[in-house]
């Protein structure tokens, strides 16, 4: 069930979802600089780079007709949004001038994810011969 | 949308976990040390003259003048002390801890400071020397510019990565305030132009505390943020530090925490109108019995 491949059709529909988050986030981070007295944060200003980055794969894969297997791209979206996640919070408490060490299970479940995600390439990806 | 279940699930689990973190930076508490003041010593501060804007006893001289530079308020308390151990620091609810915080004032009044200040804000910080009235709270280095106030009331500018906490102490180190950075050292600028708190690019309220000599001190308070004052940069307030005769002087958190409090009142607009929107902070420098 969950390890079907998406078609092409499911590709374009993903590219508006990343277009959606790129642009919240720029505005988000936008007005969030906007009232932090001057303080700022590259965390929080280039936050909106994840979802750029997720939009840049899917078109990768689109022009080269390169489908995946779906739990992939779950993981591989899951990856994104704990980063995209994670430096909004880390951008939040550098604007604040305060730390979190909880900030750091962000970035290693977002590396995580993103592992599983390649390996899951590997493994679910159906042999073409 | 079936599509989507498994990343909705996660999402949730991520705001939850979100939620959960700015809850534990922000509101969380938790005591670790409840303060006790070693210094047992007392004082008698024979006959009190206090005006508007001076205060002066057998030990104790405090004078507070308004300059404005840069299209900013700046508020200078003068301090000749005769003991140097009455220049002390405390914390909020008198506790050391995370998320301990309380007004500036409310702090001063709690230990019947006579003039005070905020301080280094250990609170939003998970490491840096925490060193007040000579206890040890906090020995992990943060890599900080420090300012050691020490027993004989001297001053000196150090770096958390290259003295231990303890070593300052059998120095005689009383107190030590990380936030930073150092704005004169041996009466020179110690900061470029561009120099900033951590990411802060613009003007803005500032606390600041300096040495002019052997028992001589000034604590500064910069308004900011308000249509009235624009606030300071770091080198302005570093400049404004060396025109008023410091050989050193430190910067302390800024923004909305920056209070002076004398006798009873707070006199600096904090941000938001004064007196009425003080920040809680964590802890304070004082001048006090």
């Amino acid at each position: 069930m969950i390890l079907f491949i998406l078609d092409i059709d499911d590709y374009k529909k993903e590219n508006k979802i990343y277009i959606g988050f790129t642009v919240f986030f720029v505005i988000f981070s936008f007005i969030y600089e906007l009232f932090s007295h001057g303080v700022y944060s590259n965390f929080m200003i280039f936050v909106f780079t994840f979802p750029l980055i997720g939009l840049f794969m899917n078109n990768i894969f689109i022009k080269n007709k390169f489908l995946i297997p779906k739990i992939s791209r779950n993981l591989f979206d899951m990856s994104l949004l704990t980063f995209s996640f994670g430096s909004i919070i880390e951008g939040v408490l550098e604007i604040y001038g305060t730390t979190n060490s909880l900030i750091f299970v962000y970035l290693i479940v977002g590396i995580t994810l993103m592992f599983f995600s390649m390996i899951s390439v590997v493994i679910f990806l159906p042999n073409k011969d | 949308m079936k599509n989507h279940k498994l990343s909705i699930i996660y999402l949730i689990i991520l705001i939850i976990f979100t939620v959960y973190v700015v809850l534990d930076t922000f509101v969380f508490s938790s005591v670790y040390t409840v303060t006790q003041n070693k210094n047992t010593k007392k004082i008698n501060s024979g006959d009190v003259t206090l005006t508007d804007n001076s205060y002066s006893d057998d030990n104790i001289e405090i004078n507070i003048k308004e300059y404005r530079e840069n299209d900013t308020t700046i508020y200078v308390a003068d301090v000749v002390l005769k003991d140097n151990s009455l220049l002390k620091t405390a914390f909020a609810n008198n506790s050391y801890g995370k998320n301990i915080t309380a007004k500036t004032s409310s702090i001063s009044e709690s230990v019947k400071a006579i003039l005070s200040v905020n301080g280094d804000y250990y609170g939003v910080q998970e490491k840096g020397y925490v060193l007040k009235n000579g206890n040890i709270y906090r020995n992990t280095s943060s890599g900080n510019e420090d300012l050691v106030i020490y027993k004989d009331g001297s001053f000196e500018i150090v770096n958390e990565d290259d003295v231990s906490l303890e070593s300052l102490v059998s120095k005689g180190a009383y107190n030590v305030l990380s936030f930073g950075p150092a704005l004169i050292i041996d009466g020179d600028i110690s900061i470029s132009k561009n120099e900033e708190v951590g990411k802060a690019m613009a003007s803005n309220p500032r606390t600041a505390i300096g040495k002019i000599s052997d028992n001589h001190y000034v604590f500064v308070v910069s308004d900011g943020r308000t249509s009235d004052s624009e606030g300071l940069s770091l080198y302005e307030l570093a400049s404004f530090m060396k025109s008023l005769g410091c050989d050193i002087a430190y910067n302390l958190d800024g923004g909305g925490s920056s209070t002076m409090y004398f006798n009873g009142k707070v006199i600096n607009n904090t941000v938001g109108g004064r007196g009425e929107s003080e920040r809680s902070v964590s802890d304070i420098v004082y001048i006090g019995y």
